[in-house]
């Protein structure tokens, strides 16, 4: 939708002159949270469908982990050529704490809505910190909806 | 979800009853009935059958022009408290009969007395007659995008249009100026009196307001082009040409969505929000909360008070709500999207501030384990996310 658009960047470029800080854009942005065991294939579909019905724009990012096995290394690679084919802004960042990276990540751009896989039972790399990870997404993210799909197994 | 579908199935009824055509502004002043009017002026031209039902001129001159050589029917006076007001009157409309009518102002609130509280049931009326109807609102009255606006424009808009009636629009089209010209006109008291445009200039009509607002209704209206492309009732949204990345065979099934009701203020919101997803979606929706198995009575009244309120208000934005007991609040609403194949459920985040804070907490997070096999959304407040109220996470 090019009119908006350019309604858009009028209205930020207004903003910034202003120095108003926009939080919550009319523009719907879409983050997906990759990891090595979230359904990311399915994450990534879904936030380019609802990016464009809502005429809005789709992130994919991955916060870099060392010592993932081959499988989960291969997994990633995959999810990030799919993310870049869905034509979304993918970026890898670096961090120690992925869910802080993705915050801040998420607020430097404006994101409403964050896309996270359900986290599994008794593993995953996520489960290093003492908190659900999901739920600290939930509790920590300020004014972004967070959406929580199921894993691939879990679904039928 | 019977309750949930508009009192006419689209496909039945769409040879005998009126168009709708919406003129889709974002302030006062854009060119709304201006449109409308030159329309009118077109279709009178074209032969047809054309009256205007109801005109508000707000002393434009270029506007009031524009009605010249159209037929516009007389108003109905209805005293009220010792009052003389005008409306429009439904019933000569209908005994006129015309083929078309133009119908300003669609949100408004009739004068008690009237036979419907608000203008767009009259039009609901006409086009069950038969009568196509043109009308004017903006973008502020949909009553889906409500929270958005009074985040933006910091006004409570109350004259509100739910979306399943704007959705029955077979034509929705965009009256458009860009805010610098628009507020050149309000500075040459084009569209309000000297005063009265100071007092506009000084709230409403700020030139951020006006382009945030300017950019929902282009995108409403790009939505209400797509959607109208998709139609009739098709789920496939790949097949009327739209660019998904999507390949059709890994199109979206048929979404149902739950919105989790509370007594809790940020239901509203919520329910908005499930709303306009589930429209996106083309999704059924139910709205459902989950009361203590002694029901109602272990609730405090203000509490039912607002629970009541919350389920009211669903239903009139056409959701089907259910109200469940059990023991176990997560588990007893993760049994009913179960048996009632929902896709996706929406809980509102819980606040940092409120004193109950641990239980939703808890009630958010085991909704959040338990449902494994379909996706959550949790809804953030954005009533608490003023410039500066939000707690910044600083870049290291």
């Amino acid at each position: 939708m090019l009119a908006a658009d350019v309604v858009d960047q009028q209205l930020e470029a207004y903003l910034k002159r202003q120095g108003i800080e926009q939080v919550y854009g009319t523009q719907e942005r879409i983050l997906v949270f990759l990891t090595p065991r979230s359904n990311s294939s399915l994450m990534i579909r879904r936030g380019r469908r609802q990016a464009d019905l809502f005429h809005g724009d789709l992130y994919a990012v991955y916060i870099q982990q060392d010592n993932l096995s081959p499988a989960d290394q291969q997994t990633i690679e995959q999810n990030l050529a799919a993310a870049r084919a869905a034509n979304a802004h993918v970026e890898i960042l670096e961090g120690d704490d992925p869910i802080e990276g993705i915050l801040q990540f998420a607020y430097r751009h404006g994101i409403t809505q964050i896309f996270v896989g359900h986290t599994q039972q008794g593993g995953g790399w996520l489960s290093r910190w003492k908190v659900n990870p999901v739920e600290r997404l939930i509790m920590e993210s300020d004014g972004i909806d967070v959406r929580i799909f199921p894993t691939e197994a879990a679904v039928e | 979800m019977s309750a949930a579908a508009p009192p006419h199935s689209p496909l039945a009824s769409k040879r005998q009853r009126g168009r709708l055509t919406i003129f889709l502004g974002y302030a006062a002043g854009v060119g709304k009935t201006y449109k409308m009017l030159e329309e009118s002026q077109r279709l009178k031209r074209e032969g047809h059958d054309i009256v205007v039902g109801y005109f508000e001129p707000h002393g434009r001159q270029d506007t009031i022009a524009k009605i010249d050589g159209l037929e516009l029917l007389p108003r109905r006076r209805i005293s009220y408290r010792g009052l003389e007001l005008e409306e429009m009157d439904t019933p000569a409309i209908l005994a006129r009969k015309p083929e078309l009518c133009a119908v300003d102002e669609f949100p408004h609130t009739n004068v008690p007395g009237t036979e419907r509280r608000k203008r767009w049931e009259d039009v609901m009326v006409l086009l069950d007659a038969g009568i196509g109807v043109l009308t004017t609102m903006n973008i502020q009255h949909l009553e889906s995008l409500n929270d958005q606006v009074r985040e933006i424009a910091k006004v409570q808009v109350r004259e509100t249009i739910p979306d399943w009636v704007v959705k029955q629009a077979d034509e929705v089209v965009l009256a458009d100026l860009p805010p610098r010209a628009l507020l050149n006109r309000l500075q040459r008291g084009v569209i309000y009196g000297r005063e009265k445009a100071q007092q506009a200039l000084e709230n409403f009509f700020k030139e951020s307001t006006l382009s945030a607002l300017r950019e929902m209704a282009l995108r409403q209206a790009a939505h209400e082009v797509d959607a109208r492309q998709g139609e009739p009732g098709s789920e496939d949204l790949s097949a009327a040409g739209k660019p998904l990345a999507e390949a059709v065979p890994g199109a979206e099934p048929n979404e149902r969505i739950l919105i989790h009701i509370t007594e809790s203020p940020a239901t509203a919101a919520l329910i908005r929000r499930g709303r306009r997803v589930a429209d996106y979606l083309k999704a059924e929706c139910f709205a459902v909360c989950v009361l203590p198995p002694s029901g109602q009575d272990d609730l405090s009244k203000t509490v039912r008070a607002a629970i009541q309120r919350h389920l009211e208000f669903a239903r009139g934005l056409r959701i089907e709500t259910r109200i469940l007991e059990g023991e176990n609040p997560a588990e007893t609403l993760l049994d009913f999207t179960r048996r009632n194949g929902v896709t996706q459920i929406f809980l509102s985040k819980p606040s940092k501030a409120a004193a109950s804070v641990l239980g939703r907490r808890n009630f958010v997070m085991d909704v959040v384990r338990l449902a494994k096999d379909r996706q959550v959304t949790v809804v953030a407040d954005r009533r608490l996310t003023f410039p500066g109220a939000r707690v910044q996470v600083s870049s290291s």
